[in-house]
């Protein structure tokens, strides 16, 4: 009369085992759900209800306690309806099985008996191999992302009946697998390509700078001029995402509750561009049970805001932590989670609030005060995170019609590829850069040593010290960048050419940006 | 808007042409559900909640029935009368119903359920359709 079975439930970007416990009771028949239920958790009584009665089973004429346990933490989402639905037609002996107590279940019960997709199967499964369940039934949709967790047997099930037909051991179901190599292949697929974009060679070199290095970016130029274009196609000249990297942003989708039906798993590295209006919240994630924001959506991808100063200034605030540790931290009045966040930020602006400012062809109308007042809505500490700034003028006539040849993305990919290997030998071969992927994260202590200039190099940058009252961190950051264009160049030492250019990427610095 | 008397109306039971009609509809339910192999149990259980009915046996099973009779569909269909106010209040009469036969022999085997029973009369409350619903409600 009474039946146990395991389930999982999914806080912040972790599942926490719940046990789900029925027991048909002598009495008026009634349902009760205990165990902290939240709302979308009280109605699976009506879905399991139909579930039950549609799959041909016998809702059975009983008094039905359900108990989540643990007792003590708030339990929500449609997930325990496949749990709560098995153990009830086990407690009321309609199957016999022995394998309830190696197993897991989650899933969502429809009226007629199939079961639906569920969000966070991924980090429900990895829960699941360190609880040491043997294996977890999810819902058919979700079978690949959960099989992308080796260790544990994962076995989809599309209804209600599949899934007592596996327990009871009438229906052999076979784990599902999911082929890395072949998922790792698709990810480059349906990208736009950098050889649609014409002209802007000084923002496509940009763009390959920050690619190799990780850079995050800011392109300012008139509207129509092609920032928007550039910006989408930085994904397809980054290094593709490896395994583990392509679980970790599958995961975040997981949570979100993005996967399922034709996107089943995260295979290309993301691109998230929101609207200017977005809250700090939709930036950073929340909910009284917090989801992944937008920071954490654009995770091992590119967060791409467009129209920078139009964003709140809450919402820009936001963007400082993730920047800097690669995480975020949402905190509500229950409880606290962190997200990962580890993206390259790419933004645009247009030069004033008009656009035209410095366009050859149009006059700018925008009175000075109010332009101090645009550029001034993004703050120091956040235009101090950009390591690269670049203009993006708006195309001549000839740039517009010429048909001249343009570089394909996969041509400047396999450089980016090439400087990133190049850093990755450094890193490993000095102390402390373990941490490090790429040349934007370098700490403080290793910029020093591993970015030793030349002397002609030395000398620039003295120059530059003085003449453009560079801070210290702003010549970390050159020097950082101007890594970078070594690298690209296939250097070891940072040359003269090389930090000119890195320089010049830092041609609106503070002083100057702020002057103007 | 009930058609079956409620209780306190039992003294005048006759002179109120609902009480009647509401009786009518019991007996003419009570035929039928023994001619479905039913054994009536008890009729028109009192409690201070109200009254239930009729409350019949099948195999383990006990049920918990409500009647409603009408003379047309003016007032709506008849179930439409147990809406979820009526349904708590039969569950409260079954509850009680059940405590004070909790010691009864054979009971624990048992499972109950709640039925209802609609009736549509003709002019001379004589049966015209009836309609048992089992499990009607939990």
């Amino acid at each position: 009369m009474l039946a146990r079975l395991h389930s999982h439930a999914v806080l912040g970007m972790d599942a926490y085992p719940v046990e789900v416990e029925t027991d048909l009771g002598w009495g008026l028949p009634a349902f009760t759900i205990v165990g902290l239920p939240d709302a979308s958790v009280r109605e699976a009584k009506e879905r399991v209800r139909a579930g039950i009665a549609n799959s041909g089973y016998e809702f059975p004429l009983r008094r039905i306690t359900v108990n989540l346990a643990p007792a003590n933490v708030r339990k929500e989402g449609p997930l325990f309806d496949l749990p709560i639905a098995v153990s009830l037609l086990a407690a009321s002996s309609q199957f016999v099985s022995e394998m309830l107590e190696e197993y897991s279940a989650v899933g969502e019960l429809s009226l007629d008996g199939s079961v639906r997709s569920v969000r966070g199967v991924l980090a429900i499964a990895e829960g699941a191999r360190r609880s040491g369940r043997r294996g977890l039934l999810v819902p058919a949709a979700n079978a690949a992302e959960a099989a992308l967790v080796g260790g544990i047997e994962i076995i989809g099930v599309s209804s209600l009946r599949q899934a007592v037909a596996f327990f009871s051991g009438d229906e052999a179901l076979a784990p599902a697998k999911v082929d890395g190599l072949a998922l790792l292949g698709t990810a480059g697929s349906g990208q736009p390509d950098l050889a649609d974009v014409r002209g802007q060679e000084l923002a496509r070199r940009a763009l390959e700078v920050c690619a190799a290095g990780g850079h995050n970016m800011l392109m300012i130029g008139p509207p129509g001029s092609g920032k928007t274009m550039l910006a989408r196609r930085l994904p397809s000249i980054l290094p593709a995402l490896g395994m583990e990297e392509t679980i970790e942003v599958t995961r975040v989708y997981s949570v979100a509750g993005l996967l399922g039906g034709s996107r089943p798993v995260v295979a290309g590295r993301p691109f998230r561009s929101p609207h200017h209006t977005i809250s700090h919240i939709g930036l950073a994630g929340g909910g009284a049970s917090p989801r992944p924001g937008e920071v954490s959506l654009a995770h091992l991808g590119v967060l791409f805001l467009d129209e920078l100063p139009e964003f709140s200034r809450l919402a820009l605030e936001t963007l400082r932590q993730p920047l800097e540790d690669g995480m975020i931290s949402v905190s509500r009045a229950l409880i606290s989670v962190t997200f990962p966040a580890r993206f390259m930020l790419v933004a645009a602006m247009n030069p004033c609030p008009c656009g035209h400012l410095g366009d050859a062809r149009r006059e700018c109308v925008c009175p000075p005060q109010r332009i101090d007042a645009y550029r001034g809505r993004i703050s120091g500490p956040l235009l101090d995170r950009i390591d690269v700034v670049v203009e993006v003028r708006g195309l001549t006539r000839k740039e517009l019609t010429g048909t001249g040849s343009r570089e394909a993305s996969a041509s400047v990919a396999a450089r980016v590829a090439a400087a990133r290997q190049r850093q990755r030998r450094r890193f490993a071969g000095a102390a402390g850069g373990d941490a490090c992927f790429c040349n934007a994260q370098m700490p403080a202590g290793i910029t020093e040593r591993l970015c030793r200039p030349d002397a002609a190099a030395v000398q620039l940058l003295e120059q530059a010290i003085d003449r453009l009252a560079l801070s210290a961190r702003a010549h970390h950051r050159i020097l950082k960048v101007a890594r970078t264009i070594a690298d690209l160049d296939g250097a070891e030492v940072i040359g003269a050419a090389h930090l000119a250019e890195a320089i010049g990427y830092r041609g609106i610095d503070r002083q100057a940006w702020h002057g103007c | 808007m009930t058609a079956a008397g409620g209780h306190g109306e039992a003294g005048r039971a006759g002179a109120d042409p609902r009480v009647t009609r509401g009786r009518a509809g019991e007996a003419i339910a009570c035929r039928h559900l023994e001619r479905h192999g039913y054994t009536i149990i008890e009729t028109n259980y009192r409690s201070r909640y109200g009254e239930l009915d009729i409350i019949a046996g099948i195999g383990n099973i006990i049920a918990f029935i409500e009647v409603k009779a009408r003379r047309g569909r003016k007032f709506g269909e008849p179930f439409e009368a147990i809406g979820p106010r009526k349904q708590a209040q039969i569950r409260r009469m079954a509850a009680m119903w059940l405590a004070e036969h909790q010691r009864d022999e054979g009971i624990a085997g048992l499972s109950f359920r709640f039925d209802a029973v609609s009736i549509m009369l003709d002019g001379r409350d004589e049966e015209a359709q009836l309609l048992h619903l089992e499990d009607a409600f939990r």
